[in-house]
């Protein structure tokens, strides 16, 4: 379980997020909404180690993880895709993947063993299986589609065989049938990796549609927290962002 | 599966070209390709090692002749040392040989770990500057180095293991057999994990932070090894002059080396190897001709960088379609 309790950030005098706790449980859904600029991202990378936390508490089942380095967060089961996918343009798709299982199995900084061993290849394969990504197994990723981008990002967070696994906006900048198919494979995933997943989402039908709780952040602060159907029926959420004449599915 | 097993068309291919540069050694009498040669070497080694930076890592260095430098300075001044060689006796170009790239190690090691935090070109104008300090040093230190005369007076090269280094035959077999060790370590190292390591910081340093990379790290060993393979090159200059000289630390050095892996290309491994063989060739046979050669060297690169937009293997082997685009 991911716990994060009273945590705040700043820069300079603009408070990113004031004091936020939370809860993921482990094995659910959640995802988190708001208007631009609530500090979404912000607490995502005040999670993932990326930025500083000012006070508060980041807490991984019991255990203290505020202010860890990101590879030392990766290492406990945290990782994480981006809102902007942010792959590696110059190798292929396969390539990719069996870099950061290289990296998970802390072959890294291995100076004479060979890259491309059976052993990495039958894992990036797997993968590769999971993500029904074989047919672009040796393209180079920059040469593969937006969609496809996003998929091998999630992907590559994927192969750190995480158990918290965060997603940022996974289907921005996607066509609304890419956006379902998207959809369709991250519940997939999350269903056959038993993870908990947390992802930012603009999207109010596919948050409605699949969280099983969603978590409304506002001016960095936490505004309102629930099931889908209680966060439907609250008014402050209402008026400060789905608006009144919102129909959720 | 051992390194070696893995790794057996790499060593197969080196294994051919150290018999084939001693066939060259033994029947070829007139001595200019073996001095050629050997030039090509040290500044090829030069050129590889700060590719392993440009080009696997994306660490675009000014600074990397500072470690061509000190090898060949410190590996002139030990041998230079009456008190090393009577203690180290015949093993002492062994012994003086390690030493210099155990010194150069350190020195980057400390060198790097202060730039390696910076990218781009804050990175590149630091090693600019450490590159300058280390020039300074070699130039105002005049009762060491020898100041702008350069080491002179020549050095001691003891026989060990019946090879004589004094002998130009047995110079030029010693020096391609390092040469050939360096090229396939660097060669070892881009197809090991390590390699794809440093592939990842260089396409994108924060994705690989959070794929668990030790950038940092990473970053700083691949300049320590660059760093020391680079002095292998100052050491084998160093045998052949005899001497060492303070324009190795200057900036130009540094900008040469550069124009190698453009001229040959970054993206192909022996890229920048091709590239100090033309700049020399160019350099010699402009010589012929005139006092004129950086205009020409400078103009050919203009070409290059301006028409082909790229190394020069890299467009052949686009043109003849082995490379993809």
């Amino acid at each position: 379980m991911l716990s994060i309790s009273n945590l705040c950030k700043s820069f300079g005098g603009v408070v990113a997020t004031n004091n936020v706790t939370l809860e993921f449980t482990e094995g659910s859904l959640s995802s988190i909404i708001g208007p631009n600029g609530a500090g979404k991202t912000t607490l995502f990378n005040l999670i993932t180690g990326k930025l500083k936390v000012d006070s508060g508490k980041v807490k991984l089942d019991d255990e203290d993880i505020t202010n860890l380095s990101t590879r030392n967060i990766v290492l406990k089961g945290i990782s994480r895709a981006f809102q902007i996918s942010n792959i590696f343009p110059s190798l292929t798709v396969k390539e990719t993947l069996m870099s950061s299982l290289m990296s998970k199995n802390n072959h890294a900084e291995k100076l004479f063993n060979p890259f491309h061993s059976k052993a990495l290849e039958e894992e990036a394969d797997e993968l590769l299986e999971i993500l029904e990504m074989k047919r672009l197994s040796n393209v180079i990723c920059s040469n593969i589609s937006h969609g496809d981008q996003k998929v091998l990002d999630i992907g590559l967070a994927l192969s750190l065989d995480p158990k918290i696994l965060m997603l940022d906006e996974p289907t921005a900048g996607m066509g609304p049938e890419e956006r379902w198919k998207m959809v369709e494979t991250i519940e997939r995933l999350w269903k056959l990796k038993k993870l908990t997943l947390i992802f930012i989402e603009h999207d109010m039908d596919i948050v409605f549609k699949i969280s099983q709780k969603i978590h409304v952040l506002r001016y960095g602060s936490l505004l309102a927290s629930g099931s889908p159907k209680e966060i439907k029926n609250n008014e402050e959420v209402i008026n400060a962002y789905l608006g009144e004449d919102f129909e959720a599915i | 599966m051992s390194t070696f097993t893995l790794f057996k068309k790499d060593i197969s291919i080196a294994l051919f070209s150290v018999l084939f540069l001693i066939l060259i050694g033994f029947f070829v009498e007139h001595p200019w390709p073996k001095d050629f040669l050997i030039s090509i070497f040290s500044f090829g080694l030069l050129a590889m090692s700060l590719n392993m930076l440009i080009g696997f890592a994306g660490m675009v260095s000014f600074g990397h002749a500072a470690f061509f430098a000190l090898g060949g300075y410190a590996f002139g001044l030990l041998l230079q040392s009456e008190s090393f060689l009577t203690n180290f006796g015949a093993l002492s170009i062994i012994v003086a040989f390690f030493v210099s790239i155990f010194i150069t190690g350190i020195y980057s090691a400390v060198i790097g770990a202060i730039c390696v935090r910076l990218n781009e070109i804050y990175f590149a104008f630091l090693t600019l500057a450490f590159q300058m300090f280390l020039y300074s040093v070699i130039v105002s230190w005049v009762s060491l180095t020898g100041g702008d005369q350069g080491l002179m007076g020549g050095i001691a090269r003891p026989v060990f293991l019946g090879i004589d280094l004094s002998n130009s035959l047995h110079r030029y077999i010693f020096c391609s057999v390092i040469f050939v060790i360096c090229i396939l370590l660097l060669r070892i190292l881009n197809k090991s994990n390590f390699g794809y390591s440093l592939r990842l910081i260089r396409d994108n340093q924060e994705r690989a932070e959070f794929l668990g990379i030790r950038v940092f790290r990473v970053k700083l060993i691949c300049f320590v090894i660059a760093s020391m393979v680079a002095s292998v090159g100052g050491i084998i200059m160093t045998l052949f002059t005899s001497g060492a000289y303070p324009e190795w630390a200057f900036w130009t050095q540094s900008g040469e080396a550069i124009f190698m892996i453009m001229l040959g290309g970054i993206s192909i491994f022996l890229g920048p190897l091709v590239g100090t063989v033309l700049l020399r060739l160019i350099n010699d046979v402009v010589q012929m001709y005139s006092s004129h050669t950086e205009l020409v060297t400078g103009i050919i690169i203009m070409i290059v960088v301006l028409g082909l937009r790229k190394g020069l293997v890299e467009y052949l082997l686009e043109k003849t379609g082995i490379l993809k685009k």
